[in-house]
């Protein structure tokens, strides 16, 4: 088991964002994490990396315990996060991007060598190296950043929302990229609120409700799960006593993105 | 006598010579708020203890070399001291706590070396007193041309650290979003001391060549030359490392020239009017588009 999530409590002030969460993912996986905004997927990676301690709970990777670890120390460790909004630093080159990934790395002497590999994967990069990072699409950032991910030589890559504010064709070539990768090797935590294409190149998934697991299974199994849809829109407790609103139908096609204000 | 063209050329070259004192405290400044949005009121702390600590152990007969050594460790470890116990402490805090607690430190650091040393302005042996050198007929003095060429050598090596190596990209982006940089495993805590034991050599050596140059020192000889500094800063672009020693010389060449021409009544009127003028003309600063942490602004 390469990361393993047990009984994970998360507080933000007083706000229990995590209740006693279990996750769990294999080597070599995609594991698809879903669930409305709010639900704690943000949270949870948060918490993996080390950025929020948890209040109680355990998050082992590669069988370590990480508690204590620094956020440095779980990247250098193999754990690398692409985050939401991707977060480019637009006052760096998009080479120096791409090298800030590599920050934790003890091997200095293999970053140029890496730094060629992923120029030569992502050609719109290439071109535009000893650019500021401003001048890239969308597109191109979402690329940059997960080229910065690569860049840090990840065992586990996990990313946030990665289909974020991007066009139709590019959340393809995102996903593409995302099987290309995992076939080369690298295990995937993904996390989504694009229920249907997440769940299309995944292993298993987890759908999150107000900081818990709600369900979990194979695509196939949560794809025909009526909780899924109920957590997804995040009204199981309203549902449960009102009954669904006309307008939803368990028509798994009805399942569509949906920002929550 | 000198001619008329020689005297401000002369006065010009005191003026780059002041300035590069400023513009040391300037790039101090600029570093701590253009890379941690913290506007580090313990820096005339610093400088003072540069200055004093240059008396002190010249009194003491120590030799030059180790003089100028010892008051840059001290100035380095004072500031560090502050990045520790205060900082680092209130990170995630209101912009105005580290601010508050770094004014504490320089209350802190003024009344320590009032209680030990008193608050009388004490006269610096400097062994530079009347070495210079003379070029084209311009009288240029020792420590005035080591502090000016040390100045430019270190904002150069600054910027060679900021843009060439890695520690350098942490601190950008830090200095562009400390909240991503944290999240992307930027080695926050490694990276912040770096910015104080700058911040704190660049003050003290200011402070050390100040005390060789203008041979006077006392508890709060800091306070006036920091506000210079500041507004050297603001004068370059906040978060501009050359704009920082541009502004710093500009300020000086105002003051000294105000005072050969006006008096030194006219001093503030001149520096501060300069900042007027220059904030009214250019509001981001001589280099502003260039400086560190703008995106956040």
């Amino acid at each position: 088991m390469l990361l393993e999530v047990t009984d994970l409590d998360v507080f933000y002030g007083r706000t229990h964002a995590l209740k006693g969460l279990n996750l769990h993912v294999e080597r070599g996986e995609i594991v698809a994490v879903l669930g409305a905004n709010g639900a704690g997927k943000s949270s949870l990676l948060s918490a993996i990396l080390g950025v929020v301690p948890p209040r109680s709970g355990e998050i082992r990777f590669d069988g370590v315990d990480l508690s204590g670890r620094t956020t440095p120390m779980r990247y250098h460790g193999g754990l690398v996060l692409v985050p939401e909004g991707r977060r480019i630093f637009t006052s760096l080159t998009v080479a120096e991007n791409l090298l800030l990934g590599a920050h934790n790395r003890t091997d200095k002497s293999e970053i140029p060598t890496e730094l060629d590999r992923i120029c030569a994967r992502f050609s719109n990069l290439a071109e535009r190296r000893d650019m500021p990072a401003s001048v890239l699409s969308g597109g191109e950032q979402q690329m940059l950043a997960i080229g910065r991910a690569l860049m840090a030589g990840p065992d586990l890559l996990m990313l946030d929302e990665p289909s974020l504010g991007l066009s139709p064709l590019l959340v393809k070539q995102v996903f593409r990229l995302m099987q290309d990768l995992n076939r080369e090797g690298l295990t995937i935590l993904l996390v989504e609120q694009n229920t249907r294409l997440a769940l299309k190149i995944a292993d298993r998934g987890y759908v999150l409700e107000r900081g818990a697991v709600a369900t979990q299974g194979t695509p196939g199994e949560l794809l025909s799960d009526t909780a899924l849809h109920e957590a997804y829109l995040g009204q199981s407790q309203n549902a449960g006593r009102s009954g669904r609103g006309p307008a939803r139908s368990n028509n798994e096609s009805r399942i569509e993105p949906r920002e929550r204000t | 006598m000198k001619s008329e063209p020689m005297l401000l050329a002369q006065q010009f070259v005191n003026g780059l010579m002041l300035g590069s004192i400023y513009a040391l405290v300037a790039v101090a400044f600029t570093l701590t708020i253009g890379v941690l949005n913290f506007l580090n009121f313990s820096i005339p702390g610093i400088f003072m203890l540069g200055g004093m600590f240059t008396w002190i152990f010249l009194k003491s007969g120590l030799p030059l070399g180790l003089v100028v050594l010892l008051a840059l460790v001290i100035g380095a470890a004072a500031s560090l001291l502050v990045e520790r116990s205060s900082y680092r402490q209130m990170m995630g805090s209101d912009h105005f706590i580290p601010l508050v607690s770094s004014m504490g430190f320089l209350i802190l650091y003024e009344n320590l070396v009032l209680i030990f040393w008193g608050s009388d302005i004490q006269v610096v042996n400097s062994p530079f007193r009347d070495v210079s050198v003379t070029v084209f007929g311009l009288i240029i003095s020792i420590p005035q041309l080591a502090g000016l060429a040390l100045a430019v050598t270190m904002a150069y090596v600054l910027t060679r650290i900021l843009y060439g190596t890695s520690t350098g990209r942490g601190l950008r982006a830090i200095a562009e979003n400390p909240d991503s940089a944290i999240m992307l495993g930027v080695h926050v805590f490694r990276i912040v001391p770096v910015v104080f034991l700058f911040s704190g050599l660049f003050t003290a050596l200011a402070g050390v060549i100040f005390a060789l140059n203008y041979t006077q020192v006392h508890p709060f000889m800091g306070e006036e030359v920091a506000l210079k500094g500041i507004s050297a800063m603001v004068i370059g672009g906040m978060g501009s490392v050359w704009g920082a020693i541009v502004g710093g010389l500009l300020i000086g060449v105002a003051e000294i020239l105000s005072i050969s021409s006006f008096g030194s009544d006219f001093v503030d009127i001149a520096v501060y009017g300069l900042l007027l003028v220059i904030l009214v003309i250019r509001p981001e600063g001589l280099f502003g588009g260039s400086a560190l942490g703008r995106e956040r602004l």
